[in-house]
């Protein structure tokens, strides 16, 4: 079997790993939280998105339909999971110690069912009649109320409509907790019967869809002509940009962290070619010729970068996994500012941002080397006589 | 050129610019020499005659300022840096007066290295570098690193690295100048019985007469011309 001296030298060599090593631990060290934290933005991205699509918006939204039936009809596919018929009305809520404005919500019956449910723990008391509210538990708070107790509801969304300008008085038939503050703060639910009586707000069919078909539900819908068809995306469009512009940005600085921590690798290919001019220029003079020295200092140094860089993935995923419920621990020990956040999600291992971020380091990385590694050229044999 | 003649330095001339700026330092001015293959010859000179640099030229290391270096009847001085690494790994063998071993590699290794770099076969190489350094006494040091062993040893390890590749020449650059008399005169025996039962060209530096008077031809360099002083 012919041998190589590249693999015997390279062996030889990363038994004294010292700053090749400190430059993988460098990398590791960057990769693992840039990791964990892309994990984290986009698992949370894509919770908060549930979140509303579940309990507040549904995958696409049919509206401005000329009659309820005839748009459920049109809705029956066989891509749609469920379709409701809601009301919806920014109202204040008054109680005898507090006051909330938040989105009200008027749903039917069926509204909450497993795929609902598996978004929200709901806690039911036994209230009878159609004049009930479920409101959040952080609502509930702030109102100082519970189960049974009764608030006062006033519409504000459109004064010159059939709203109700008086007040309503409702009681509080459940309450509900989806995990996110910034939704629970600004949405309850109501008897979508009782509302169509209180709400001038036309009615919106909230329609769930299977993964991945909501464009093809909107097209079929659209084709139909069966009303103004909306996904979510157009329906928070702000939110939506938001999480993006947030979700790009993170990535982009994350990036430049990378590329920095990977062109410190060509410094660490610089010290040990520095470091090891006297065994390169010996085994020139031995008959090594440049390209087959480059090759060894590359073998010595990218494939343990390239090792920092695995176990940075993995480490980064390992963290994010775990990052979730230790977020949620502190959240519950009284650090406010979390409590703000959604923190229950189910951390999102995106495979895209995965391979850009190790692309970015893996192409980095062995350009700086090779670029650091073109000063092999310029040992000569001679250095080791003048030297001496 | 005859057949006979493995190695010829043609002319060879090497300046250096002078460090204040006047003029140049003339270190080889027009030095000839042809060394026939099988034969040992010897170099005496002062320090800083300019030995070294004529071996060094001598093993494509460094260019001359002038001249050619004419291997096996090729013009070698003109190749490119990776063909003349080629010839010095395949045709050449190289002893210092510093060693040059390679501290990572243990001994056995060192002697490996040259077959290593030709791509030979592992086994044979170890099974080569074995022999030799049983040839040397070095059989109980195989495993040891460079720092692990004294400068006789060393020197010994050198001499099997330089016979590895069973290379036509050998160049030897004060090779036993580093080391006490007994192991010095170790050394020279070796390397010059080593060289004969080989068949080797031995092209040696040294300013050890004695030494010198063992080849079968002896040069004085001298204002930077050889001169023959002894047959």
């Amino acid at each position: 079997m012919k041998s190589s001296i590249v693999g015997v030298w390279t062996l030889k060599r990363l038994r004294r790993p010292g700053p090749v090593l400190k430059c993988a631990l460098i990398i590791l060290l960057v990769t693992a939280p840039m990791i964990a934290a892309l994990i984290f933005v986009d698992g949370m991205i894509e919770g908060i998105t549930e979140k509303f699509i579940y309990l507040s918006n549904g995958h696409v939204q049919l509206s401005e339909f000329s009659d309820l039936e005839t748009a459920r009809k049109a809705a029956e596919m066989d891509e749609v999971l469920f379709c409701n018929a809601t009301l919806s009305s920014y109202c204040l809520l008054y109680s005898k110690t507090g006051t909330a404005s938040l989105l009200v919500k008027a749903v039917e019956k069926d509204y909450f069912n497993d795929m609902r449910k598996g978004q929200l723990s709901l806690e039911m008391g036994e209230v009878a009649g159609g004049n009930t509210i479920i409101l959040s538990k952080v609502t509930s708070e702030a109102l100082g109320i519970g189960i049974g107790d009764r608030l006062a509801m006033m519409t504000v969304s459109s004064i010159s409509g059939k709203d109700v300008i008086r007040p309503v008085l409702l009681k509080v038939a459940g309450l509900y907790s989806s995990g996110y503050e910034q939704l629970d703060t600004s949405l309850a639910y109501m008897s979508y019967d009782f509302a169509q009586g209180v709400f001038s707000s036309s009615p919106v069919l909230e329609i769930l869809v299977t993964k991945g078909s909501t464009e093809t539900v909107k097209r079929n819908l659209e084709s139909l002509a069966a009303g103004l068809v909306t996904d979510y995306g157009d329906y928070n469009r702000s939110i939506y940009d938001n999480f993006i512009t947030s979700k790009q940005a993170i990535l982009i600085i994350f990036l430049l962290i990378a590329a920095v921590a990977c062109v410190n690798t060509a410094t660490v290919a610089s010290e040990m070619i520095n470091d090891d001019y006297r065994t390169i220029a010996a085994m020139k003079i031995l008959g090594l010729d440049s390209r087959r020295i480059m090759l060894w200092a590359f073998c010595t140094v990218f494939p343990i970068n390239m090792a920092g860089l695995a176990c940075g993935l993995v480490l980064g995923i390992l963290i994010a996994v775990n990052l979730g419920p230790f977020l949620h621990y502190l959240g519950r020990l009284g650090i406010q500012s979390l409590s703000f956040y959604l923190l229950d999600f189910k951390p999102l291992v995106s495979l895209s941002s995965i391979l850009i971020v190790s692309s970015t380091i893996i192409l980095v990385s062995a350009t700086s080397i090779l670029i650091a590694l073109r000063s092999v050229r310029k040992i000569s044999p001679m250095q080791l006589f003048r030297q001496d | 050129m005859s057949n006979d003649i493995l190695l010829a330095l043609e002319g060879i001339s090497k300046s250096f610019d002078k460090p204040s700026g006047e003029g140049k330092l003339v270190i080889l001015d027009r030095l000839c020499l042809e060394v026939p293959r099988a034969c040992a010859i010897s170099v005496i000179g002062k320090s800083g005659s300019g030995k070294s640099t004529m071996l060094q030229i001598a093993g494509l290391l460094e260019n001359p300022t002038e001249g050619r270096v004419i291997l096996n009847g090729s013009i070698c001085s003109s190749l490119s840096e990776n063909r003349k690494a080629e010839l010095r790994n395949t045709h050449m063998g190289f002893i210092f007066q510093s060693n040059l071993l390679l501290e990572d590699f243990n001994a056995i290794e060192n002697v490996m290295v040259p077959a290593l770099i030709a791509g030979k076969s592992f086994s044979r190489s170890r099974q080569r570098a074995l022999d030799l350094l049983s040839k040397v006494d070095l059989k109980d040091r195989l495993e040891h690193y460079p720092r692990e062993l004294s400068g006789g040893e060393k020197q010994r390890i050198a001499i099997c690295r330089a016979l590895m590749n069973e290379p036509e020449l050998i160049l030897a650059d004060e090779p036993t100048g580093s080391l006490d008399e007994a192991n010095a005169s170790i050394c020279e025996s070796l390397l010059l019985d080593l060289a004969r039962e080989e068949g080797k060209t031995l092209l040696l530096v040294t300013h050890n007469m004695d030494f010198a008077n063992k080849a079968q031809a002896v040069y004085r360099l001298l204002h930077g011309r050889l001169e023959r002083i002894a047959e």
